[in-house]
C-alpha cells in the first residue's frame, strides 16, 4: 500500500510536472511586431463618430467602453466595476474601476466619463442612444448617474455596442470637434501614427489597467492582455495581396481571407484559418414606394422567385448557411420556424403568375449595389439573372459604396438595393428591426404592425413580452416583404501558424495572442 | 535664352488657368457626397446630415469657387475632410512614392528604350530589329493593369521572389524599397518603353545615314566608336521628347498601377478620392497632376531649345 | 474655277495607297489580327453556345476543357462566350468614341485652324484638358456621369479630342496657307465650302492614323474604366469587366482574368500596326503620336 500511495503520489507530481511543462511550452511570450491587413484604411481613429468596420477594428484596441460585448455578445462591464438601476428602471449608477490610466498617463475620472457620453450625444455616430438621456453627473470621482426620461430595456445593451463604440476618453478631448481629438484612449495599445492610405501602428500601453474581475479576454471586454511590442495594420485594398501577403508571411494577421482562398490554403502549414460563421446577414432591401416593387404582389413575387443557394453559393465563395430568420440561430430573440416556408423557393411558375396577379408590364426594376462589396455585387448579379428569368426587366446600377449609401437614401432611383449587415444581427433584434421603422424607414413604407412592435422592444422590461414582439415583427417582414433575408454569410480570419491563442471574433484580436 | 524661357513661362498661365478651373468644375458635378462615408456603411440619415453640418458641405456654389481661388492664390489646396489634413500635406506624404516610382519606371524606360533603339538601328533589317520592335509594339498593345497582375501572379504568387505589393520607404530600407517598386516600375516601363524604342531607333537611323558618318566609316573608324560618338549624342533629342510626354502617361498609369500594387502614392489617393468623395484632394489632385505635366513639359522645351538651337530661334 | 477643281485632293492620291498597304507586311497582320476580332464580335451569336450571363453554382471557377473552353468564372459562367460577346462592347465602345472624338476633332481642329480669332481660346482650352493625363480625366469624368456605356463613351471623347483637334488644325495650318486654297478664297469660294472640300480633305491622312491609334486607346482605356467600376455595369461582359471579375481569383483560378487580357492585347497591336502601316503609307512624315 505504502507504494501504491507512493506511486499514486508520485504520479500526481508527474501530473504537475507534464501540467508545468505544458505552461511552459506555451508561456506566453512577450513582445514582438504584429502586422495585421485589412481592406480598407480608417475614415478616422475618432472611435464615437464612425461605425466604419475599418476604424472599429484599430479603434477597439486603443478605446475601451464602459460596457463590452462578451464572446456571445451579451453586454458585460469593462471599465465599469458594478452599477445599479432604479426600480422605476430611469436611474443608472455607474461605479468606475479605481486606477484605470489613459495613454496620457491621466487617471480616468467620473468627470471623463462624462464628458464623453456628452460628447456622444453629439458627435456620436449612433447619437441616438443618448436621446432618452435626461441628465448625466459625476456623483463622485468615480462614480456617474445617468438618469433617463423614459425606460429603455437595452440601454446598456446600446452602450455596449462595438458598433459606433461610446468610448471614453479623458475629459479634455471630449470637448473637441469630431475629428480633432488626439487619439488617447485606456486600451491594450495606444496609438502611435497613421500613415494614410499605409497603415497604422500602435504600440503596447505599458501601464494598462487589466480588468482583474475577469480572469481572461471575454468578447471585446474581460481580462486583455496586450503581449506584442507593436501592432501594424496595414491597409491592402487588392484581396490577393493580402492573401500572399500573409503566405509570404508579411503579415501575421489576416481581417478576412476570401473563402476560395481558404479552400486552396487550408492545407499550408504556415497558415492558421479561422471560421466565423455566422458573420452577418445578406439582405436585399426592396423600395415599396417605387414601382414596380410599390405592390406587394411583385415584391413577394421577387421572394418567391429567388434561389437563396445559388445566390449565396456564390456570393460567398461557398461560406454560407441558408437561414430564413432576421436574427441569429441560438440566440436570444431567434423567433424559430416563422417565414420558413416562403424562403427559398425559387419557383419560378408561382412567381411569374403572381407577377401576373400584380399586372406586371415589364416595368424596369431598378437593383441598386456598389462595388466596395463584393458580396453585395455578386448578389446583385445574380438575383437579377435569376429575376430575368420569372420575365422581369432588370437593370443592375453599381456605383461606389457613399453614392448607394445616398442613392438609398431617398424614395426615387431604385428598387432592390444588396446589403450585408454584420454587426447589427450581433447587437440583437434592435439593429436590424431598426432598418424598417420610423419616418427614415428604409422601405419608405410605415408599417404600423412593425412600429408597435418596435415600441414594445422599446419599452417592455419583459424578456419574453420583448422576444414576442420580435416574433410578430419577422412575421409581418414575411408578409410585407420589405427585405428579403438570403442567407447568413461566414468568414474565414486567419492568422500565421506561430500565433497562439488566437480566437475569430468581430475584429481581429490583437491582446491574448502571442508569438511561438 | 532667357527670354524663350520667360516667354515659354508665360504661355503656361492661361493654361494653368484652364486646368484650375476644369479641376474646380469636374468636382462640383460630382454626386454623392462625403458624409455619407465618413459616418460609415450603416449610418442612418440623421447621421449623415450630422456629420454634413459639421464638416461644411451644405454651402452654395458660387462661395465655393470663391474660396477655391482664394486658396489658390495663397498656395493652398483646402483641407481633406476625410484625412484630416490640408490636401498639400496628403499629397506630400504621398509625394515621395509616386516620385519614386514614376523615376524608377522611367530610369528602366529610358535603359531598355534606349539601348533596344539603338540596338535596333544597328542591326537594322534583322531578325534582331524585327523582334526587339515586334517587342516595343507589344508593350505599347498591354493593358498596363492587367500587365501588372500576371507580373504579380508570376513573380509574387507563383515564385514567391517579390512582394505582391506594399511600399517600403527608399530611406527606411533601400533593398526593401526596390523589392516593393521592381514590379510595379517594370509595369509602367513596358508599357511606355515601346514609343522611346521607336523614336531612338528611327533618329539613329537617320543619323547613320549621313554623311559624316558615312566618312567616319570610311576613315577606318570602329564601329562601336561612331554610334557612341556621333549617333549618340543625336538619341538625347528623342529621350527627352518622351520624357516630355511620358510624365503624363506615366502619372495616369501610376493611378491604376497603384491600386494593384497597393502603393500609397497619389493616383491612389486620387482614385481613393474620387470613390470617397473627398472633393478637396480630388481638385487638388488633377490640379496638381496637370500642373507637373505642364511644367515638366517646359523644362523638356527648353532642354530641347538647348540641345537644338534652332528652336528657339523658331519661336522669338 | 479650274485652278480649284485641279487641286491634289486625297482622292486622287488614294489610287496606289491600297496597292501599298496590301505589300506592308505588318499592315497586313495587323489587319487579320483586327479582323479576327470584329468577325468574333459579328458571329459572337453563332460560335459561342453559352448565354454569356447564365450563371451555374456547381460549375464555379473550373478549368478550360471542351465545354467550357477558356474555363468558367466564379459566377460559374462561360469565359469564351463573355469574352466574345464582350468582344462588341469593346468595339461598340471604341468605334463610337472614334466617331465622336473625329467629329469633334474635325470641328474643334477646324475652326482654330482656319479662323484665327478661335485659335487661341480653343487651343488654350484644348491644352488644359491635355495637361491631364488622359485616363485620370477619362476616370474622373466617368465616375463623375455614372458608371455605363454611353458615359464611357462621353468621357473617353472628352479626354481625346484635344489631341485629334490639335492634329487636324496643323494639318489646316499646313493646307490654309498653300496657294490653291488662296485662289479659291479669290475666286470667292465661301469659307465653308473651302473647309470642306479642301482643307478637310487634305487633313484626312493623318485624322486616319491618328483615329486608329484612338481606337487603340479607347479599347485599352474602356479596359481600365471597367476595371477601375466605371465602366458598363455588370453583368455586361466587358473585357475590363472579366479582368475585375477574376481579379480576385487570380491564384485559383488566372484563366478568368488571362483571356480578356490577351484578347484587348491582340486587338490594340493589330489596331497599332494597322496605324503603323497606315502613316507610313498615307504620311510618312508624321510623328508617333501619344495616348
Amino acid at each position: 500500500m505504502k507504494i501504491m500511495r507512493f506511486t499514486s503520489s508520485m504520479r500526481g507530481f508527474c501530473c504537475a510536472l507534464a501540467l508545468l511543462s505544458g505552461n511552459l511550452a506555451s508561456a506566453q511570450n512577450m513582445g514582438g511586431d504584429a502586422i495585421m491587413a485589412q481592406q480598407a484604411q480608417p475614415p478616422t481613429l475618432d472611435a464615437m463618430t464612425t461605425s466604419a468596420q475599418a476604424s472599429r477594428n484599430i479603434n477597439l484596441h486603443i478605446y475601451e467602453t464602459l460596457f463590452a460585448r462578451s464572446e456571445n455578445a451579451t453586454p458585460i462591464p469593462d471599465l465599469v466595476e458594478s452599477f445599479t438601476l432604479s426600480e422605476d428602471g430611469l436611474t443608472y449608477v455607474f461605479s468606475l474601476r479605481q486606477g484605470v490610466l489613459f495613454h496620457n498617463g491621466k487617471e480616468m475620472q467620473a468627470e471623463d466619463v462624462k464628458a464623453s457620453l456628452e460628447r456622444y450625444a453629439k458627435v456620436g455616430a449612433s447619437a441616438k442612444i443618448m436621446e432618452p438621456v435626461a441628465g448625466i453627473e459625476a456623483t463622485g470621482p468615480h462614480e456617474v448617474t445617468v438618469t433617463m426620461s423614459h425606460v429603455v430595456p437595452d440601454f446598456i445593451g446600446q452602450l455596449s455596442s462595438p458598433r459606433a463604440p461610446a468610448v471614453v476618453i479623458p475629459a479634455e478631448e471630449a470637448a473637441k470637434e469630431a475629428g480633432k481629438i488626439e487619439i488617447i484612449g485606456t486600451g491594450p495599445y495606444e496609438f502611435v501614427e497613421y500613415v494614410p492610405d499605409s497603415h497604422v501602428k500602435l504600440k503596447r500601453f505599458e501601464n494598462y489597467s487589466p480588468n482583474m474581475n475577469y480572469t481572461e479576454r471575454d468578447g471585446f471586454g474581460g481580462r486583455k492582455t496586450a503581449y506584442f511590442d507593436t501592432i501594424t495594420i496595414r491597409f491592402m485594398p487588392e484581396g490577393g495581396a493580402r492573401t500572399a501577403a500573409l503566405q509570404t508571411g508579411e503579415v501575421q494577421f489576416l481581417e478576412q481571407l476570401p473563402a476560395a482562398a481558404a479552400q486552396r490554403l487550408q492545407d499550408n502549414p504556415d497558415i492558421k484559418i479561422h471560421e466565423m460563421t455566422p458573420w452577418a446577414f445578406q439582405t436585399i432591401f426592396l423600395n415599396a414606394s417605387q414601382a414596380p416593387t410599390d405592390n406587394i404582389k411583385v415584391r413577394e413575387a421577387i421572394q418567391i422567385a429567388l434561389n437563396m443557394e445559388e445566390i449565396m453559393a456564390i456570393s460567398t465563395d461557398g461560406l454560407y448557411r441558408l437561414t430564413h430568420g432576421w436574427q441569429h440561430p441560438g440566440t436570444v430573440y431567434f423567433a424559430g420556424d416563422i417565414g420558413q416556408e416562403l424562403y427559398n423557393q425559387n419557383d419560378v411558375d408561382r412567381a411569374k403568375q403572381l407577377l401576373a396577379e400584380a399586372g406586371y408590364q415589364g416595368e424596369e426594376l431598378v437593383i441598386l449595389t456598389d462595388n466596395s462589396f463584393k458580396n453585395h455585387n455578386d448578389t446583385a448579379v445574380v438575383a437579377g439573372e435569376q429575376l430575368k428569368a420569372i420575365g422581369m426587366n432588370v437593370s443592375i446600377k453599381v456605383v461606389d459604396w457613399p453614392t448607394a449609401l445616398a442613392t438609398r437614401a431617398k424614395p426615387e432611383g431604385w428598387n432592390a438595393w444588396t446589403l450585408m449587415m454584420g454587426i447589427e444581427p450581433y447587437e440583437g433584434p434592435y439593429g436590424v428591426v431598426g432598418f424598417f421603422v420610423g419616418d427614415n424607414n428604409f422601405q419608405f413604407e410605415k408599417d404600423e404592425v412593425l412600429e408597435n412592435e418596435y415600441q414594445v422592444l422599446n419599452t417592455s422590461l419583459d424578456l419574453e413580452v420583448r422576444k414576442q414582439a420580435f416574433a410578430n415583427i419577422q412575421k409581418r417582414l414575411y408578409e410585407k416583404f420589405y427585405a428579403i433575408k438570403v442567407g447568413d454569410v461566414g468568414i474565414y480570419q486567419a492568422t500565421r501558424s506561430n500565433v497562439v491563442n488566437y480566437k475569430p471574433y468581430r475584429i481581429p484580436r490583437m491582446w491574448d495572442v502571442w508569438f511561438e | 535664352m532667357t527670354r524663350y524661357i520667360l516667354q515659354r513661362l508665360l504661355s503656361a498661365i492661361p493654361v494653368l488657368l484652364i486646368v484650375s478651373l476644369v479641376s474646380f468644375l469636374i468636382i462640383w458635378l460630382v454626386p454623392g457626397d462625403a458624409a455619407s462615408e465618413m459616418a460609415g456603411p450603416t449610418a442612418s440619415i440623421e447621421e449623415i446630415e450630422r456629420v454634413r453640418q459639421q464638416m461644411g458641405l451644405d454651402r452654395p456654389f458660387y462661395q465655393q469657387l470663391l474660396q477655391w481661388y482664394g486658396q489658390l492664390l495663397q498656395g493652398d489646396l483646402g483641407h481633406s475632410f476625410l484625412l484630416n489634413r490640408s490636401v498639400v500635406t496628403a499629397i506630400a506624404e504621398r509625394a515621395p512614392v509616386t516620385l519614386s516610382l514614376t523615376l524608377l519606371a522611367l530610369f528602366i524606360m529610358i535603359v531598355l528604350g534606349v539601348s533596344s533603339g539603338v540596338l535596333a538601328a544597328v542591326r537594322h533589317n534583322t531578325w534582331v530589329d524585327q523582334s526587339l520592335m515586334t517587342f516595343a509594339l507589344l508593350g505599347m498593345s498591354l493593358p498596363d493593369f492587367w500587365l501588372g497582375l500576371v507580373l504579380i501572379y508570376s513573380f509574387a504568387v507563383l515564385l514567391g521572389w517579390l512582394p505582391t505589393g506594399g511600399y517600403i520607404p527608399f530611406s527606411e530600407d533601400m533593398l526593401g524599397w526596390l523589392r516593393t517598386m521592381t514590379l510595379p516600375a517594370l509595369t509602367l516601363a513596358f508599357t511606355q518603353m515601346g514609343l522611346l524604342a521607336r523614336m531612338t531607333r528611327s533618329s539613329m537611323l537617320e543619323v547613320l545615314r549621313q554623311d559624316y558618318v558615312r566618312t567616319a566609316r570610311a576613315k577606318g573608324l570602329p564601329e562601336w566608336l561612331i554610334i557612341a560618338k556621333h549617333a549618340f549624342a543625336n538619341v538625347l533629342v528623342p529621350v527627352v521628347t518622351v520624357t516630355g510626354l511620358s510624365v503624363g502617361i506615366l502619372l495616369g498609369g501610376a493611378v491604376v498601377i497603384e491600386s494593384v500594387f497597393s502603393l500609397p502614392g497619389i493616383g491612389r489617393l486620387i482614385i481613393g478620392a474620387i470613390l470617397r468623395r473627398d472633393i478637396p484632394v480630388i481638385q487638388g489632385g488633377l490640379l496638381l497632376t496637370a500642373s507637373a505635366f505642364v511644367f515638366v513639359n517646359i523644362i523638356v522645351d527648353i532642354l530641347y531649345a538647348y540641345l537644338d538651337p534652332r528652336v528657339r530661334y523658331e519661336h522669338s | 474655277m479650274s485652278t480649284v477643281d485641279s487641286a491634289p485632293t486625297a482622292v486622287r492620291r488614294r489610287s496606289g495607297v491600297w496597292h501599298k498597304l496590301r505589300r506592308h507586311r505588318l499592315f497586313m497582320t495587323g489587319l487579320v489580327l483586327f479582323g479576327i476580332v470584329l468577325l468574333l464580335a459579328l458571329l459572337a451569336d453563332v460560335i459561342v453556345q453559352h448565354d454569356p450571363n447564365q450563371n451555374n453554382f456547381r460549375y464555379r471557377l473550373g478549368e478550360p476543357n471542351l465545354t467550357h473552353w477558356l474555363g468558367t468564372d466564379n459566377y460559374g459562367r462561360d469565359i469564351f462566350s463573355r469574352i466574345a460577346y464582350g468582344s462588341r462592347v469593346s468595339l461598340r465602345i471604341a468605334v463610337m468614341v472614334v466617331l465622336t472624338t473625329g467629329l469633334l476633332g474635325v470641328l474643334l481642329g477646324a475652326l482654330a485652324g482656319y479662323f484665327q480669332r478661335l485659335d487661341n481660346v480653343l487651343m488654350r482650352t484644348m491644352d488644359g484638358l491635355m495637361a491631364f493625363p488622359g485616363i485620370l480625366l477619362a476616370i474622373a469624368l466617368a465616375a463623375v456621369l455614372g458608371p455605363s456605356e454611353i458615359n464611357a463613351i462621353i468621357a473617353l471623347t472628352i479626354a481625346y479630342t484635344p489631341r485629334t483637334a490639335r492634329i487636324v488644325r496643323a494639318a489646316v495650318l499646313v493646307v490654309r496657307g498653300m496657294e490653291y486654297v488662296e485662289a479659291a478664297l479669290a475666286c470667292g469660294a465661301s469659307h465653308l465650302r473651302i473647309l470642306w472640300r479642301h482643307i478637310l480633305t487634305n487633313s484626312l491622312a493623318p485624322l486616319i492614323v491618328q483615329l486608329t491609334f484612338i481606337f487603340a486607346y479607347a479599347i485599352l482605356a474602356e479596359a481600365v474604366l471597367s476595371f477601375i467600376g466605371v465602366g458598363p455595369p455588370p453583368p455586361t461582359p466587358s473585357w475590363g469587366n472579366i479582368i475585375a471579375d477574376g481579379r480576385s481569383y487570380i491564384p485559383e483560378a488566372p484563366w478568368i482574368s488571362l483571356f480578356p487580357g490577351i484578347a484587348i492585347a491582340l486587338t490594340v497591336l493589330g489596331l497599332n500596326l494597322l496605324g503603323d502601316g497606315l502613316r507610313d503609307v498615307l504620311d510618312p512624315r508624321m510623328q508617333v503620336e501619344v495616348r
